[in-house]
C-alpha cells in the first residue's frame, strides 16, 4: 500500500538537537530523509511500505560540511555529493571519494544526493560504500538516550540493506584518519551508460608503495555480493608484490572467490567476474602511472 | 504546512502539504507548466530547475525543503539573463517535441554560471555533454542540442 505524499507528516527540524528528539519520540513512524534522491523514487514506487512521516535532516546545517582535522577528515551526513565532488580537501586526502562523487547519477541528483543517505540506504550499489570501505572510515552516530556511538564502517552492514543503525540514531558525520603521504586511492564503475546509472560492477583500490612493491592495500568491490565488500585474501596476495597492472591476472582466482555475484536485471554473475578482474587491472595502472 | 520562498524573483506563501514534491507545487498550485515531468524518478532532468543556483530534479524535492529557498524556472530564465541560450536553441533547431527542452536550458545555464564561477571556458563540447547528462531527448540525437549550448554560452560571454 502507498501513503500519497501529501498525506505524510513532514518534519522540519533545524538543529540536531531537534532532529534527535523527533527521531527518539517518532522512531520507525518517521523516516529520515535528507536529498530524497532514493527515498522520494521509492516512495513513488511503493517500495517504502507506509511511513506516516518523513523527519527531514536536509535544514540541519550541523550535519553539512567537510572538516579537515589533524589526523582526520570529517564528513557531514547530509553533505552532498556535488560538495565532496568539489572539495579541495577531499581531493587531496581521498582522492577515490571525489572520483566517486561524481560519478553518482548526474548534476541534478549530485546536487542533492548526500554521503549520508548513500551509507543509510545501504544499497550494496552504493557509489561511495567501495571507497569507504578501503579508507577505515568511522561512522558517528547519535541518539538522544546515548550520546555518541562511533562504529567502524566494515561493522555497519550486517546484511543486504541492513545496518546497525538504531531507530533512535541518526547518521551524523563520516569521519576518514589522513592515510599516510603517498598513499594512491582510485574508484571505478562500470554500468550500461556514463551516467544516471547504477552501477554492474565498482571497484575502489588504495596502495601505499614502498619502492616498487606494494607495502600497504585494500580493496573493495560493489555490486557483487548482499553487501559493499573487502576482498582480504586478493589483498593478502597483491601484498609485497612489485605494482603491476598484471598482478589483476594473477589474483583473480582468489579474487573470483571472495565476489558472489548474481544474475540481475543490470547484469550478469559471469560478467561480473569478468569485469572485476578489469577493474582491478585498470586501478593498478593507474596506480602505477600515479607513482611515475 | 506553511512553506514561503520565491520564484523568478516574486515571494511565494503557501500552506501546503510539505511532502508534495516541488514539481507538483510548481506545476498544479503555481501554475508553471513550462517544468515538465518525464519520469517522476529523477532520471530525466525533464523537471530541472535552479534551487539557490543549484540546478535539480523537482521531482524528487519535498516542497518543504525548499523553505526560503531562491527558485528559477524556465519562465524566468529570460529575466535570470538566459536568453541568449532561449534565443540559440530556437535558430539552431534544438527543440523538436520540446519535451525536454525546458529542462536542457536549466541545466545549460547552470553549467554556464558554474563556468563563470570557477573561471573554467565553457566552450568545450565533451563537457557541454557532461553538464546535460542527467537530461535525455528522444528526439533530437542531442547534437543541435550540445551546437544551441554551445553557441548560447559563447553569446553570454560576449
Amino acid at each position: 500500500m502507498n501513503r500519497p505524499l501529501a498525506e505524510i507528516e513532514f518534519f522540519t527540524p533545524a538543529t540536531l538537537n531537534e532532529a534527535l528528539a523527533l527521531r527518539d519520540a517518532e522512531r520507525s513512524r518517521a523516516l529520515p530523509i535528507a536529498g530524497g534522491t532514493d527515498l522520494m523514487v521509492l516512495q513513488r514506487s511503493g517500495g517504502l511500505g507506509a511511513p506516516r512521516a518523513f523527519l527531514s535532516l536536509w535544514g540541519v546545517e550541523d550535519l553539512r560540511g567537510i572538516t579537515l582535522r589533524e589526523n582526520r577528515i570529517e564528513i557531514g551526513a547530509t553533505t552532498t555529493f556535488a560538495q565532496i565532488g568539489r572539495s579541495p580537501e577531499i581531493d587531496r586526502h581521498v582522492t577515490a571519494l571525489g572520483e566517486a562523487a561524481r560519478r553518482v547519477g548526474a548534476v541534478q541528483i549530485q546536487n542533492r544526493a548526500t554521503i549520508g543517505g548513500n551509507i543509510v540506504n545501504g544499497s550494496p550499489a552504493g557509489d561511495s560504500l567501495p571507497v569507504l570501505a578501503v579508507v577505515n572510515a568511522t561512522l558517528v552516530l547519535a541518539s538522544k538516550a546515548r550520546g555518541l556511538r562511533k562504529v567502524p564502517f566494515e561493522a555497519f552492514f550486517t546484511g543486504y540493506r541492513q545496518t546497525v543503525l538504531q531507530d533512535d540514531e541518526l547518521l551524523v558525520r563520516i569521519e576518514i584518519p589522513l592515510p599516510p603521504a603517498d598513499t594512491w586511492t582510485g574508484f571505478e564503475k562500470v554500468g550500461s551508460r556514463r551516467a544516471q546509472t547504477i552501477s554492474k560492477v565498482m571497484a575502489a583500490l588504495r596502495v601505499r608503495l614502498e619502492g616498487d612493491k606494494i607495502a600497504d592495500v585494500a580493496f573493495a568491490c560493489g555490486s557483487v555480493a548482499p553487501t559493499v565488500i573487502r576482498l582480504p585474501r586478493t589483498e593478502a596476495r597483491l601484498l609485497g608484490r612489485p605494482l603491476s597492472e598484471h598482478l589483476a591476472d594473477e589474483v583473480a582466482d582468489t579474487l573470483n572467490r571472495e565476489i558472489v555475484p548474481i544474475d540481475d536485471l543490470r547484469s550478469t554473475a559471469a560478467y561480473r567476474r569478468f569485469v572485476s578482474v578489469g577493474l582491478l587491472r585498470r586501478l593498478l595502472r593507474r596506480c602505477a602511472q600515479a607513482s611515475g | 504546512m506553511k512553506v514561503a520562498f520565491t520564484i523568478n524573483g516574486r515571494p511565494h506563501d503557501l500552506d501546503v502539504p510539505g511532502a508534495r514534491r516541488l514539481l507538483d507545487v510548481l506545476r498544479e498550485d503555481l501554475g508553471l507548466t513550462g517544468t515538465k515531468e518525464g519520469c517522476g524518478e529523477g532520471e530525466c532532468g525533464a523537471c530541472s530547475v535552479l534551487v539557490d543556483g543549484e540546478v535539480v530534479n523537482a521531482c524528487l524535492i519535498p516542497v518543504a525543503q525548499v523553505q526560503g529557498a531562491d527558485i528559477v524556472t524556465v519562465e524566468g530564465l529570460e529575466a535570470a539573463g538566459g536568453k541568449p541560450l532561449q534565443d540559440a536553441f530556437v535558430q539552431l533547431g534544438a527543440a523538436q517535441c520540446g519535451a525536454c527542452t525546458p529542462g536542457m536550458l536549466m541545466a545549460a545555464y547552470a553549467y554556464y554560471q558554474a563556468c563563470a564561477r570557477t573561471g573554467e571556458d565553457p566552450l568545450d563540447r565533451d563537457r557541454i555533454r557532461a553538464a546535460l547528462a542527467g537530461n535525455l531527448c528522444r528526439c533530437t540525437g542531442y547534437q543541435k542540442i550540445i551546437d544551441a549550448v554551445w553557441t548560447g554560452c559563447e553569446a553570454l560571454r560576449r
